[in-house]
Order: structure tokens, then sequence, then C-alpha cells
């Protein structure tokens, strides 16, 4: 067991429950499930960010910020969470003709 | 295509008859050919969710393949019945939006472009024979613009 997940486990108020299950979800807060939005040439930039903004309710400016990421380092992560709510996430971004896919941190 | 916010939340849409004409005849042949789901220019709407697991992969795909498809078919039959709106919600128009993009995508496919200047293609020489085609690629674009700044001005 890793001594620093222990510890951030307990920071979370997750001392009562057993050592094996504690560290679970010490792993699982610190390795959340991340979407990646990739560079394709096709869509439009203004098109990106429209729809971050639509999907995840970012401001234009933040939208505007990872859109530019995505165009300048070829991808970038637009949200995080469980695995379920990034599989959603990917799924929206598919309806709406976005490259997206989604990994452990 | 002219896109005019108006009370209520609605949105007024002039769209000239050539423009229904296309949009109409390239969402009716995209509906097609997503519906005989067989054609690998469509392969870009429906792409991986797991990059580096094929199985999750799969298991992603066995869950959400038919709804990302009936999707799609629906964002293309509002596109393609486009001239019965004259006006429409916010709702609508991100919908009939998403249906022109996904034209956009399967054109860029077909049209091999694959770089952000498509300016150099081969097809914008007005004697290539996709010219037109690479015409209609432009104006998706156009129209998208439109809308989005319509939208979200």
């Amino acid at each position: 067991m890793n001594r620093e997940t222990t510890t951030r486990g307990d920071t979370l108020g997750t001392s009562t429950i057993s050592p094996d299950v504690e560290t679970t979800k010490s792993i699982d807060i610190q390795n959340p499930w991340v979407v990646i939005v990739w560079n394709d040439p096709i869509n439009l930039m203004s098109y990106v960010s429209f729809v971050f903004q639509k999907l995840f309710g970012y401001s234009k400016e933040k939208a505007n910020k990872l859109m530019l990421e995505v165009h300048n380092n070829g991808r970038a992560v637009v949200s995080t969470g469980s695995r379920e709510k990034a599989e959603f996430d990917v799924f929206l971004l598919h309806k709406h003709g976005l490259w997206a896919t989604l990994q452990q941190d | 295509m002219v896109i005019t916010p108006i009370d209520n939340g609605l949105f007024k849409i002039d769209i000239p008859d050539w423009q229904i004409q296309i949009f109409h005849n390239l969402a009716e042949e995209l509906q097609a050919i997503i519906s005989d789901g067989n054609n690998h220019l469509t392969s870009r709407l429906f792409p991986v969710a797991y990059q580096s697991d094929t199985s999750a992969n799969a298991e992603y795909e066995s869950l959400t393949h038919d709804d990302l498809r009936q999707s799609h078919l629906s964002s293309l039959k509002l596109l393609a019945e486009i001239s019965t709106y004259s006006e429409v919600s916010e709702k609508l128009l991100i919908e009939i939006m998403q249906g022109i993009n996904i034209l956009r995508l399967v054109l860029a496919a077909r049209l091999e472009i694959d770089d952000e200047e498509s300016e150099n293609s081969p097809q914008a020489s007005e004697d290539h024979p996709d010219h037109n085609l690479w015409l209609i690629f432009h104006l998706l674009g156009e129209t998208l613009s439109i809308i989005i700044d319509s939208i979200n001005p």
C-alpha cells in the first residue's frame, strides 16, 4: 500500500473504511478518467469551441482556450470524472462529430 | 442562408431554394449510406472511444453504436426537411447544425481532404471533376459559421 495514498484517503474522510477499500477509493480519486479531444483538420475551430460551451457549460474563454490547445498541441483533456461520466461525455462529443477518446489518467 | 434571432428564443431561417435542394439531396444520400452501414466514408462518424483497449472499445460500441447512428440519422432528417421550418428553436437549430457538420465530415473523407489548407487541394481547380463537391464542402463550412454566429454571437 502506498503511504501517500492512504494519507490522502484519510483526508477525504474514508479513514473508517477498511484499508483495502480505502486504497481502492483513493486510487479512483487520484486517477480519474479523462476525456481527450484530438485535433482533426476538418472541424471548424469555432464549431469545436461552440460544442465545448454547449456540452460542458464552459465559458467562451475556457472553450476557446481548450480549442486552441487541441489545435496547437494535437489534443486536450476536456473533462474528467468516473468512467461512466467519461464514456457519456465521449458519446456526446461523437454525436457532434468530434474525435474524442477516454483513458485513465 | 440568413438566420435571425426573433422573440421567444426562436430563430428565423431564410434559405435560398438552391441551398435547400443541395442540403436535401446530400442529407438523403447520406441517410441511405449510414442506414446501409457498410461504407468507409462514414467511419469518421463512428470514432473509437478507447484507443488502446480493443475489448473495452468493442463493449463501448455495442452499447452506443445504435444510438449514435440514430442521432446522425435524426440530424440528417431534420436537414433534409429544412424547407419545412421557417422558425426553429435553438435546440432544433443545433441539431440541424450537427447534420451539416456530419455532411461536411463525410464530404471531406470523399474529397480526401486531410489538412487545414483545403484551398491547396487539387479540387480547387475549376476543371477538376470534384470541383463542385469542393464548393459544397466550403458552402457547408460557411453555413456552420453562420449558425454558430447566430446562436453564439
